[in-house]
């Protein structure tokens, strides 16, 4: 090898290639610029390349590059011994370096054919483009995003400052309504403490969780002996069921509030009136320990309002004997025509007793009349006592027609001895309604004689009393007693229930006011209106269901 | 008149008082005919045929005394006697000053009524009241 080299090296005998061509200038100059400007700028193409390389570090195939420029570099230098030959005949390492080359050269070629499908794989410039763009718009989303993320960042963080003042205001607000309530309860202990009527304070089970003063006063016990208590057993033993059925209802929502009137039985026995109002609905949901109550003493009302009933009873029971009284001549008509009839039968029968044979057939008969006739004279009398009779007013289920009946029948004789003709038109199908039988029938007469009265001037036309019973359209009963009298005055319509008020010459205008008072006192209402063409309509109007005890 | 049998006519709105006169005068042998009111008399036949009215004073309608003033008024002289079981002293002396042969109060007395019968029908024809005695 050794050898070989310095063979290749060593001077020769060779004749320079300028010799080939005849040293001639031109032809010399041609090949010498040719080949000068081939190598100069086959070595600057390796350093472009590899500048290139240099500067894209992430280049693909960069050997590729690296052989290319070597070979470029062989090629060039080819063409510098190009020139050197012209004068120096050094044809061995001209061959040399053209062996070189042609490694190079086939190397390189080698190489590239290599690389081509990889190449060939590189994606190229337009999906470079594609890809760019698509990351483009991955980018501008994802900066978007982000930018939504920071608002709303922003916005958790603007509220949480937000709520967490508005904390801070709850938490003034609720020190500040923990001084209010602090003072309200202050407030209210004084007044519980202070107050004339009595206060208590009761749990769900109706036991006396606390009592103020009042309370304690109008009972007789003390708070602690009222909280072993519950409030049935200070109640008076006969208001006892009404006052477990009201606290029933309450609970079970039937009734909304629970404002009674009822009686207690204090410590020392003594029955006091009391009326107990619980403002708050007793709500078994509520968390509340205690209802409070509110208890007054109301006997003193309750023995007023008795003596004023008792009056008023007094005042009703007078004016109906002086009704019987204007009455009594007819009574004593209705008395005395059965009694007549049955002194007649007497008597005939007598007579045909004593006759010879005994008529026996017309004895019979006439002790058949006789008992009736002692009938009809019993069922006047017990008509006159229920009207007379001194019995405190009760309530019964009463029929209103036939309390008109007995009226009609009472005052039949009266009506007629003033030529006065009764019509009646009464609803057939009237409900019972709970009332006292006398004040109602009391009532009826007072207007059928005040029609009589309202009749005995007129003589150009029938004296026509009409009563009707009916049933308005919220289930009232309404009793109508219509006159074709004189008719009212309107200037006295206003007055005409007045007590002391009257238009007769021997009234004591005590009828109507008592009449007034007995319908007000079953929840009812009188009234009265002109006629039509003339006289007057008394009308009253008593509801199916009275409501408590007036 | 004489040959006719009286008959005493009743008119009274009471059935119990027409019944229970009517069996009396049957007792004693009376004829009589009995009316509930004095419409009722006045539209029947037996106007010519009474020799005697015993007559109620409130009455429905025509009242016996105006039933009275009536039969003055249109000539008719039946003897009438009241009854009545309504004190009124007004209409007793009114009826009396009319004419009337007895005021009867009720419950009456079978005699009195009797008596009265009796002095209403001599009084009418002169017959005596045993005469009709059965």
């Amino acid at each position: 090898m050794s050898s070989y080299l310095s063979w290749l090296f060593s001077s020769q005998e060779y004749m320079p290639h300028g010799m080939c061509f005849l040293w001639q200038p031109e032809l010399i100059g041609l090949h010498v610029a040719s080949d000068s400007a081939i190598a100069l700028a086959y070595y600057s193409i390796p350093i472009a390349l590899s500048y290139f390389v240099w500067k894209r570090a992430d280049f693909a195939f960069p050997g590729i590059f690296v052989l290319t420029s070597l070979f470029i570099l062989a090629c060039g230098t080819t063409h510098i011994m190009g020139v050197w030959t012209l004068w120096f005949p050094d044809y061995r390492f001209d061959g040399g370096i053209k062996v070189v080359t042609a490694l190079l050269s086939v190397g390189t070629a080698i190489a590239i054919w290599k690389v081509m499908p990889l190449a060939l794989a590189l994606p190229s410039t337009a999906q470079l483009e594609r890809a760019n763009q698509l990351l483009a718009s991955e980018i501008d989303q994802r900066q978007r995003a982000e930018t939504a993320l920071r608002e709303a960042n922003a916005e958790l963080e603007r509220r949480v400052a937000a709520r967490t003042a508005e904390l801070q205001g709850e938490v003034l607000q609720r020190r500040s309504t923990e001084a209010t309530l602090r003072a309200s309860e202050e407030r209210w202990r004084s007044m519980f403490e202070a107050s004339a009527v009595g206060i208590a304070v009761i749990d769900q089970q109706d036991n006396f969780v606390a009592a103020n003063k009042a309370f304690q006063k109008m009972v007789g016990y003390t708070e602690e002996e009222l909280q072993s208590l519950g409030t049935l057993d200070i109640t008076h033993e006969e208001d006892r069921e009404a006052t477990k059925e009201m606290m029933e209802d309450v609970r079970s929502g039937k009734r909304q509030d629970y404002p009674t009137e009822k009686r207690y039985r204090r410590k020392d026995g003594e029955v006091i009136w009391v009326r107990v109002s619980i403002a708050r609905s007793l709500d078994p949901r509520s968390t509340l320990p205690g209802i409070p109550a509110i208890i007054e003493d109301i006997t003193e009302r309750k023995r007023a309002e008795a003596a004023w009933h008792d009056a008023r009873e007094a005042l009703s029971r007078a004016t109906r004997l002086t009704t019987m009284g204007e009455l009594s001549a007819s009574i004593a008509h209705e008395i005395n025509q059965p009694l007549a009839a049955i002194i007649n039968n007497g008597n005939a029968s007598k007579r045909f007793l004593a006759s010879s044979p005994p008529d026996l057939d017309e004895v019979k008969d006439a002790v058949d009349e006789i008992v009736r006739d002692a009938r009809r004279a019993s069922e006047v009398l017990s008509r006159i006592r229920a009207m007379l009779k001194s019995t405190a007013p009760a309530r019964v289920q009463v029929d209103v027609n036939h309390e008109i009946a007995e009226v009609l029948e009472l005052t039949r004789h009266e009506l007629q001895r003033h030529s006065v003709s009764v019509q009646t038109d009464l609803h057939s199908n009237l409900p019972t309604i709970p009332a006292d039988r006398v004040q109602l029938q009391q009532v009826v007469l007072n207007l059928v004689m005040n029609g009589i009265d309202a009749m005995r001037m007129v003589t150009d036309r029938s004296r026509i009393l009409t009563v009707r019973s009916q049933l308005d359209d919220r289930d009232n009963i309404v009793v109508n007693v219509a006159d074709s009298g004189v008719g009212l005055d309107p200037a006295n319509r206003e007055r005409i229930f007045d007590t002391f008020f009257t238009t007769k010459a021997e009234g004591m205008g005590m009828g109507l006011a008592i009449s007034n008072s007995i319908v007000e006192s079953h929840h009812g209402r009188l009234w009265v209106e002109p006629g039509s063409p003339f006289g007057a309509v008394f009308g009253f109007a008593l509801p199916m269901v009275a409501g408590g005890s007036p | 008149m004489s040959g006719n049998p009286s008959i005493v006519m009743i008119v009274d709105d009471d059935n119990s008082i027409r019944k229970s006169v009517r069996r009396l005068m049957k007792s004693y042998g009376i004829a009589v005919e009995t009316f509930a009111s004095a419409e009722e008399f006045l539209g029947s036949d037996r106007l010519d045929k009474t020799s005697c009215l015993i007559l109620d004073v409130h009455m429905p309608g025509i009242s016996g005394l105006e039933l009275q003033k009536r039969l003055i008024a249109s000539g008719n002289a039946i003897p009438v006697i009241f009854i009545t079981a309504f004190a009124d002293d007004g209409a007793r002396a009114k009826a009396m000053k009319a004419g009337a042969v007895g005021y009867l109060a009720k419950p009456f007395d079978d005699e009195e009524l009797l008596n009265c019968i009796r002095a209403a029908l001599y009084h009418e024809g002169g017959d005596a009241s045993e005469s009709t005695q059965a």
